[in-house]
């Protein structure tokens, strides 16, 4: 029933100062919220809730691809120095040990490299440098 | 019950030896023939028109071209368009190979890790060999990063193994994954046909069978992921052959 009798009724589909002002909060009120939302990236789902899972398998995804690069440099860097070790017949495996640091330190950059990529799919500093090349 | 590893075994479909040396056609070998075929056999099909306005096949054919060139686009640049049909070959090898890995009872070719090494070793071997070509031993500034010089000491050893590193991690990526995710779709589909068989456990045997209807889901997301993954890193890598040092 729309006109039941209220005082100061407004006609139908108007709205009155106070009503406009508690929509204009609102609306208000929700641009802020969608703000930070986009902010913080989220877009919208919580944690917890559908979507996780693939948030989930997004994230193992992404370590299987990093933890690679930190390994290969370790095995490469041990291979290189047990190799060398063997060749020149070392009595005891210094340069493996050297060489194993020095793999674990080529893994840790190809680990930063990697993360670094991922973060800017289009590696903003390699295309400046094509341009100065030109 | 066959065992989780079982899968990766190799048959021999037809007996060959050259000079001692056993190069039997195997299961992974027809899968591999038969991953080369469909995509070639499904490109030339597609494109057998080359119709102004494609046709819904012809059209995937484009969108795969395209999502390749722009790939090597943007990793590369437009130098590195040469290298389109490469990255495109290999990035549409290794995913028709893991998606035939899907199929139930197929084989995952990827998963044998001399397939993968053999991809890798190709991507790098191109790399260095064009490097060295294109210009010639200013590629080898690509282990001088730019660093004060007393670091370079130890810089220059560290850059050498990140860069024979390469193969390795692209090979142990790919190979890793698919070995990983097949494994565990079998042990996961295996409990439901244990539980099944465990009395009242059968109660909860749909548990795991949910879990693996998850996981297929999620290894058909990886077999793409993979193959573009590979396709981003040869680019990157191609990169450094085209445009030289410092990232």
């Amino acid at each position: 029933m729309p006109d039941d009798g209220k005082p100061g009724h407004e006609p139908r589909g108007e709205l009155s100062p106070e009503e406009r002002a508690a929509l204009e909060r609102r609306s208000s009120e929700l641009g802020r919220k969608l703000d930070v939302a986009r902010q913080t990236g989220t877009s919208g789902h919580r944690p917890g809730q559908a979507g996780d899972g693939a948030g989930n398998g997004k994230a193992m995804g992404r370590a299987m691809r990093l933890s690679a690069e930190l390994v290969a440099g370790v095995v490469v860097g041990g291979a290189i120095g047990w190799w060398l070790d063997q060749w020149l017949d070392n009595k005891k495996p210094w340069l493996f040990i050297l060489f194993f640091l020095l793999g674990a330190a080529a893994g840790m950059l190809n680990l930063i490299r990697a993360a670094m990529r991922e973060k800017t799919p289009s590696l903003p500093s390699v295309k400046d440098e094509r341009d100065q090349g030109n | 019950m066959a065992g989780p590893i079982e899968q990766f075994h190799q048959k021999t479909l037809i007996p060959l030896s050259v000079s001692g040396i056993d190069a039997s056609f195997t299961n992974a070998a027809a899968f591999m023939v038969g991953a080369v075929a469909l995509a070639s056999g499904f490109l030339l099909y597609a494109m057998r028109n080359r119709a102004l306005v494609p046709t819904r096949g012809q059209s995937i054919a484009e969108i795969m071209y395209e999502f390749v060139a722009s790939t090597v686009r943007d990793n590369v640049g437009e130098e590195g368009m040469k290298f389109v049909p490469l990255v495109f070959s290999l990035f549409i090898f290794v995913l028709v190979c893991n998606m035939l890995g899907m199929v139930p009872g197929g084989y995952t070719v990827t998963s044998q890790i001399v397939v993968t090494a053999a991809l890798a070793l190709l991507v790098i071997g191109i790399v260095i060999l064009y490097g060295l070509w294109n210009q010639g031993l200013g590629f080898f500034k690509l282990f001088v990063p730019d660093v004060p010089w007393p670091l370079l000491i130890i810089m220059v050893p560290i850059e050498i193994i990140s860069f024979l590193s390469r193969p390795l991690s692209l090979s142990v990526r790919l190979f890793a994954n698919m070995l990983a995710g097949h494994i565990a779709l079998k042990i996961f589909a295996g409990f439901v046909a244990s539980l099944l068989a465990a009395g009242a456990w059968a109660l909860i045997a749909p548990l795991p069978l949910l879990l693996t209807i998850a996981l297929t889901a999620l290894e058909v997301l990886v077999a793409a992921l993979q193959a573009y993954v590979f396709a981003v890193l040869t680019c990157v890598y191609l990169n450094d052959a085209v445009h030289g040092a410092h990232h």
